[in-house]
C-alpha cells in the first residue's frame, strides 16, 4: 500500500517533467526570443509605468499610480482617443469582415480568373501605410485638389462646397476609417480564402443536391464552418483598431484639437514630445487590458472560438 | 496536474521577475555614462585631444543633398585641415523622424557627440539634461558676440545657452507680381495698410497662411500688434491677453470676413505653394521656396520683406542650432567642431547652399547682398522674434492653436479664449 | 437534355454576375493604385496636378530612373531581400515549432503561455524598441562594440521574436483543426512527436504555412521604424523603406519620386504572391488521408 501511493505522488512531477522535456524542442527557441525580446520590454514598459523615467539618465523613480491617475484625469483628450479606437473597431471590423467573407466567397466560386481578384484585392494590404496615408491625404485633400473634392464638386456636381476632409472631426475619422477598410479588407479575404479550404467539398455537394443556391450555400455551411478563422481575423483586426496610428499621424495630426486621435497616437506624442514616458507606458497598458477585456468580452457573446471550447470541455 | 500548472506559472512569473531585475543592470550603466560625461564637460576647457591621440566624433544632420554636398566637399576639408587629430564622422539623418530618433538615442545611449538640432527643441533636450550647456566654456562671450540676436536667443534655457546657432531663416512675404497687379499694386507693397485697401473689393482671397500653428499664426499676430509674454518669457497673462493681442487677432478676423485672408486648415482653400500661381497675392514662407523653383522671378513671383503695420514689419525665427550632448566623451572636441561650423568661413560656405548666416559681421557682406533672395531675408531678420523658448513648447503651441482654431472655427470670444490660453500657457512657462 | 442546357446557363450566368461585382469592387479598390501610377509619370513637382489626375496623360519614366540610379538603391534592395529571406525562413521554422508544440502536445503552463502569448500580442509596442535596443547592445561578441546593433542578426533577432507570437496563434488554430487521427497512425507505428511533425503535419499545413510566409514576407519588407532605430546610422544596412522616407525632403517632397519608389518596392511582394496564390489553392486535403 505505501508504496503504490509514493509512486502516485512522484508520478505527476515525473510526468510533468518528461513532457516538459518532449515539448522543449519545439517551444523553447520561440520561448527564449518572446521571453528576451518582448516579455522583458513588457515588464520594462510596465515598471516605467509606475514611475517617473529620466530618459537621458535612464534614471527609474517609482511614483506608484501617479501617471495613471493624470492619464485618465488629465483633460479630455485622452477620453477622446479612446472613444476613436472604439468607434475605429466598431466601423472598420464588420465591414472588414463580412467584405472578406463575401468576396472570398465569390472569389471562391469562380472557375476562372481567381488569380487576378486575389492580387488585386490584396495589393493594399502589401503596400506600406507611410505611401498608402499619403495617397489618401491627396485624395482627402481639402480644397479642390484632392481627388473626391473635384469628383464630388466639379464632375459628379453631388456637393456644392468641398468638403474639408482632414480637417473636421468627423469626416476626419471618416477618412481614417475608410483607409483602415480599404487597407484591410484584402488581408481578411486571403485568410477567409485559406479557410474556405478546409470546407469539404461534399457538404457543398449534399447542399447542391438540396437544391440550395450560392445564397442559401453561404449562409448555412459557409459561415458557421469559418467561425474559428473569424475569431482569428476579429481578434486581430481588434487588435490593429486599438493599434491606428500612422493613419492618424500622417491624415489628420490628431486634429482638431486632438477629436481624430487615438490611444497609440496619444502615446507617441507624450512620449516624444512631451517627454512624458511613465503617462505613454500608463496609456499602453489601458490599452492592452481594454483590448482583452473586448476580446473577452466577444468571445463569450459571440461563442466563435469553438476550439478553446473543445479544449476546456 | 493543477499542483504542477501553478508551479510552472510561478517559475515563469520568477523568470520575468529575474529578467527585469537584469533591466536594472543596463540602467545603471546608462547613468554612469552620464555621469563621467558630465564631468567631462564641467571640466576647464581644454584643448583639443592629448597630442599624437585620434578621437572620432559623430555628427548628426539632417542636410539635404545639395547642403550635404556642399559640406563634404566644401567645409569638411577646412576642418581636416585645422584639427587633423579629431576625426568627424557625419551621419545624415532624415528630418521626418529626426526628433524620435534623438529621443530614441537618449534611451538607448547612441547620442552623437554633436548634432545639427531644430532651435525648438533645444530647450526639451536641455531640459532632459541631454545637452551640455555650452555657455560654462570661457570663451562663449566672445563668440557670442558676433551672433545675431534672434538666433543666439534659441539656445537659451534657464539662463544658459546650450547650443550655437548654425543657421536660420526666417518668412518673408512671397509675392505674385501679376496677381498684385489685377489689385492694382504695381510693385511688392510697402504696408500692410495699401494692401488690404487694395485688396478688399476683389472678393477672392488675396493672402493665404497654412493653419493656426505658432510658425504660420505668430508673424501675423505679432505684425498686428500682439505679444506673446515679458521679454524674459515667463509670464503670459497681461501680455497674451492684453487688449493691443485681442485687437490684433480681432483685425485677423476682420480680414478673413472681408474675404482677404484664408486660413488654408480653416477654410480647406487652396494650399499657398499651389494657390500663389494664380489666386493669391501674397503669402509669407522660408527662403527654401525659392531654393526648389530656379525660375521663380520668370513667373514673376519675388520675394519681399513684410508689409509693414503701422510702421513695423514683423517675421518668426526659424533655423537649426548646433549641440553638444551630455553623454559624448569628448565634449571638448565636439565643442571645437560646433564653434568651426558658426566661424564665419564655414557660415559663408554653407551660405552657397542656401544656408543663411547667423553672424552679425555677415548680414552686409557682399555675397548676401548680390543674392536678391538672401539680401530680403537677412533684411527680414531685423524684425523677427523667436517663439517662446522652452521645453514645453510642444504644449504651447497646442494651447494656441486649439485657442485659434476655437475662435475662427467655433466663433468663440476673442477676449475669453486669449484670457484661457495665457492662463495655460503660465502654468507651462514655470 | 433541357436541364442540362438550363443548368449551364445558369451557372454561366451566376459566373458573369460573380465577375460584374468583383470587378466593380475591384476598379473602386484599385483607385490608390491608379493615382500612384498616373502621378509617378508626372513631371518634377512639388505640387500635384490640378484638376487631379487618375489615368495616365503621359508615360515619362524619369522618375523611375532617378530612384534606380540612386547610389545607395542597389545596397537597399539587397538589404531588403536578404533580410526579409531569411527572417520568413526563421520565422516559418520557430513559429511552426512552437505552434504544433502548443496545438499538439500536452505539457504543465502550456494554457498560461499560450495566454501570455496572446496578452503581447495586445500590447502597444512602441515603447518596446528600447529595451530591445539595449539587450542587442549587450550582446558583446568579440569585435562588435555595439553588441548586434547595426548588425543583420540583429535586426532579424528582433523581427523573428516580434512575430512569434503572432504566427504561434495563427498555426496552433490551423493544426488544432487537424485530426488526431492522423498523428495516432504515426504513434502506432512507432514514431514520436518530431515524426508527427516532419512526416504528418507539415505536408498538411502547406497551405496555412504558405499564407502565413506571404504575410510574414510583406510585414518585414514594408518595415521601418525598427530598422530605422536598430540600423540607424549604419549606411550599408540600408533598407528600401528607409530609402523611401529619405525621398521626404524638410520643406517639400518631389512626389514622383515617392511614388516610383513605392510602386518599384512593391514589385518583388507583388511577384512572390503571384507565384504562391496559386499554390495555397489545396482544398479537401484533410479528406482523403483520414478515409483512406
Amino acid at each position: 500500500m505505501q508504496r503504490e501511493t509514493l509512486s502516485v505522488r512522484k508520478s505527476p512531477l515525473e510526468k510533468g517533467a518528461r513532457q516538459w522535456l518532449g515539448a522543449l524542442p519545439f517551444v523553447l527557441p520561440g520561448l527564449i526570443l518572446v521571453s528576451v525580446f518582448i516579455l522583458y520590454p513588457m515588464v520594462f514598459t510596465l515598471r516605467i509605468s509606475l514611475s517617473e523615467y529620466r530618459i537621458v539618465q535612464g534614471e527609474i523613480n517609482f511614483i506608484g499610480l501617479e501617471n495613471f491617475k493624470a492619464v485618465l484625469t488629465g483633460g479630455s483628450r485622452f477620453w477622446y482617443a479612446l472613444r476613436n479606437n472604439a468607434l475605429y473597431a466598431l466601423v472598420t471590423v464588420p465591414f472588414i469582415i463580412f467584405g472578406g467573407m463575401f468576396f472570398a466567397y465569390l472569389i471562391n466560386n469562380l472557375k476562372r480568373g481567381q488569380g487576378i481578384f486575389r492580387v488585386g484585392f490584396y495589393l493594399p494590404v502589401i503596400t506600406s501605410w507611410v505611401i498608402v496615408s499619403l495617397v489618401f491625404q491627396y485624395m482627402f485633400n481639402n480644397s479642390n485638389r484632392g481627388l473626391i473634392n473635384y469628383l464630388l464638386v466639379d464632375v459628379l456636381h453631388w456637393m456644392d462646397d468641398y468638403v474639408p476632409w482632414l480637417l473636421r472631426e468627423w469626416s476626419g475619422n471618416a477618412a481614417i476609417w475608410l483607409m483602415g477598410i480599404w487597407k484591410n479588407m484584402g488581408w481578411a479575404m486571403l485568410i477567409f480564402l485559406a479557410g474556405l479550404q478546409g470546407i469539404p467539398h461534399d457538404l457543398y455537394e449534399a447542399a447542391e443536391l438540396d437544391g440550395a443556391g450560392l445564397w442559401k450555400k453561404f449562409t448555412s455551411i459557409t459561415v458557421p464552418a469559418l467561425r474559428p478563422v473569424t475569431y482569428y481575423v476579429m481578434v486581430n483586426m481588434i487588435i490593429g483598431s486599438f493599434n491606428v496610428f500612422i493613419q492618424v499621424m500622417m491624415l489628420t495630426g490628431g486634429g482638431p484639437n486632438g477629436r481624430t486621435a487615438t490611444l497609440q497616437y496619444l502615446l507617441y506624442d507624450k512620449a516624444f514630445n512631451q517627454f512624458a514616458f511613465g503617462e505613454a507606458s500608463a496609456i499602453g497598458l489601458i490599452s492592452a487590458v481594454t483590448i482583452v477585456v473586448l476580446t473577452a468580452v466577444l468571445n463569450k457573446r459571440l461563442n466563435l472560438d469553438t476550439e478553446n471550447e473543445e479544449a476546456s470541455a | 496536474m493543477k499542483k504542477l500548472q501553478k508551479l510552472a506559472a510561478l517559475l515563469m512569473v520568477g523568470c520575468l521577475l529575474a529578467l527585469s531585475m537584469a533591466g536594472c543592470g543596463t540602467s545603471q550603466t546608462a547613468v554612469s555614462n552620464t555621469e563621467s560625461a558630465q564631468s567631462a564637460a564641467n571640466g576647464a576647457p581644454a584643448a583639443s585631444a592629448p597630442a599624437g591621440k585620434e578621437i572620432t566624433i559623430t555628427f548628426w544632420h539632417t542636410y539635404g543633398d545639395s547642403e550635404e554636398a556642399q559640406f563634404l566637399n566644401a567645409v569638411m576639408p577646412l576642418w581636416e585641415a585645422a584639427h587633423p587629430d579629431i576625426k568627424v564622422e557625419a551621419v545624415r539623418q532624415d528630418s521626418g523622424q529626426y526628433h524620435e530618433m534623438i529621443v530614441t538615442s537618449f534611451g538607448t545611449g547612441m547620442s552623437p557627440d554633436v548634432a545639427r538640432v531644430d532651435i525648438a527643441n533645444i530647450a526639451s533636450y536641455a531640459n532632459q539634461g541631454g545637452l551640455v550647456a555650452l555657455s560654462d566654456y570661457a570663451d562663449f562671450a566672445e563668440i557670442a558676440a558676433d551672433y545675431m540676436e534672434g538666433p543666439l536667443s534659441t539656445n537659451l534655457y534657464q539662463g544658459k545657452y546650450y547650443g550655437l546657432p548654425l543657421d536660420t531663416n526666417c518668412k518673408a512675404a512671397v509675392i505674385n507680381l501679376q496677381v498684385m497687379q489685377e489689385l492694382g499694386l504695381s510693385a511688392a507693397p510697402a504696408t500692410m495698410e495699401e494692401f488690404i485697401s487694395a485688396a478688399r473689393d476683389r472678393g477672392s482671397y488675396s493672402l493665404n497662411v497654412s493653419g493656426v500653428g505658432d510658425w504660420d499664426m505668430y508673424p501675423y499676430f505679432w505684425l498686428f500688434g500682439g505679444v506673446l509674454t515679458d521679454d524674459a518669457f515667463t509670464q503670459a497673462s497681461g501680455y497674451l491677453d492684453s487688449a493691443a493681442s485681442v485687437a490684433a487677432i480681432r483685425k485677423l478676423l476682420e480680414l478673413h470676413e472681408q474675404k482677404i485672408f484664408t486660413v488654408r486648415d480653416v477654410d480647406g482653400s487652396v494650399d499657398a505653394w499651389d494657390g500663389i500661381n494664380s489666386e493669391y497675392a501674397m503669402f509669407f514662407e522660408g527662403p527654401w521656396y525659392f531654393g526648389s523653383y530656379e525660375d521663380k522671378e520668370a513667373e514673376g513671383i519675388i520675394a519681399a520683406t513684410i508689409p509693414t503695420y503701422e510702421g513695423r514689419s514683423a517675421s518668426v525665427v526659424g533655423g537649426e542650432d548646433i549641440a553638444v550632448f551630455a553623454t559624448s566623451k569628448h565634449a571638448d572636441a565636439a565643442y571645437e567642431f560646433a564653434k568651426f561650423m558658426t566661424s564665419a568661413e564655414v557660415q559663408l560656405a554653407m551660405l552657397q547652399s542656401g544656408q543663411l548666416p547667423i553672424l552679425k559681421s555677415l548680414v552686409n557682406s557682399k555675397e548676401v547682398q548680390a543674392n536678391p533672395v538672401w539680401s530680403v531675408y537677412m533684411a527680414q531678420m531685423e524684425s523677427a522674434k523667436a517663439r517662446i523658448p522652452s521645453p514645453n513648447s510642444s504644449v504651447i503651441q497646442d494651447i494656441w492653436s486649439e485657442a485659434i482654431t476655437n475662435i475662427f472655427v467655433s466663433g468663440a470670444d476673442v477676449e475669453t479664449e486669449l484670457h484661457n490660453a495665457a492662463q495655460l500657457i503660465d502654468a507651462q512657462l514655470k | 437534355m433541357k436541364g442540362k442546357t438550363g443548368k449551364k446557363a445558369s451557372e454561366l450566368l451566376s459566373q458573369l454576375l460573380l465577375w460584374v461585382i468583383l470587378l466593380t469592387a475591384l476598379v473602386i479598390f484599385a483607385v490608390p493604385f491608379l493615382f500612384m501610377i498616373t502621378n509617378s509619370f508626372e513631371e518634377f513637382s512639388y505640387v500635384l496636378p490640378y484638376p487631379p489626375k487618375l489615368f495616365p496623360t503621359r508615360l515619362d519614366f524619369s522618375a523611375y530612373r532617378h530612384i534606380l540610379q540612386m547610389d545607395i538603391f542597389p545596397t537597399a534592395v539587397y538589404n531588403s531581400v536578404v533580410n526579409t529571406c531569411l527572417t520568413v525562413l526563421c520565422s516559418i521554422f520557430i513559429s511552426t515549432l512552437s505552434a504544433y508544440g502548443f496545438a499538439k502536445m500536452e505539457f504543465p503552463g502550456r494554457e498560461m503561455l499560450f495566454k501570455i502569448y496572446l496578452f503581447t500580442l495586445m500590447m502597444p509596442s512602441f515603447l518596446n524598441i528600447i529595451p530591445q535596443f539595449l539587450v542587442l547592445r549587450g550582446i558583446r561578441l568579440p569585435g562588435l562594440e555595439n553588441g548586434l546593433v547595426g548588425t543583420r542578426p540583429g535586426l532579424i533577432l528582433v523581427y523573428v521574436a516580434t512575430n512569434v507570437c503572432g504566427h504561434t496563434f495563427f498555426l496552433r488554430s490551423f493544426f488544432r483543426g487537424l485530426p488526431n487521427s492522423l498523428s495516432e497512425s504515426v504513434l502506432i507505428d512507432g514514431g514520436g512527436h518530431g515524426a508527427i511533425f516532419f512526416r504528418v503535419m507539415l505536408p498538411l499545413s502547406a497551405p496555412a504555412i504558405g499564407t502565413m510566409t506571404i504575410f510574414a514576407f510583406q510585414g518585414f519588407w514594408e518595415e521601418y521604424f525598427t530598422a530605422k532605430v536598430l540600423v540607424g546610422a549604419n549606411e550599408s544596412m540600408i533598407t528600401l523603406p528607409l530609402l523611401l522616407q529619405r525621398l521626404n525632403g524638410q520643406y517639400a517632397t518631389r512626389w514622383e519620386w515617392v511614388f516610383a519608389a513605392s510602386l518599384l518596392a512593391l514589385i518583388p511582394v507583388v511577384v512572390l504572391f503571384v507565384i504562391s496564390q496559386k499554390k495555397m489553392v489545396v482544398g479537401g486535403l484533410t479528406q482523403g488521408s483520414v478515409k483512406g
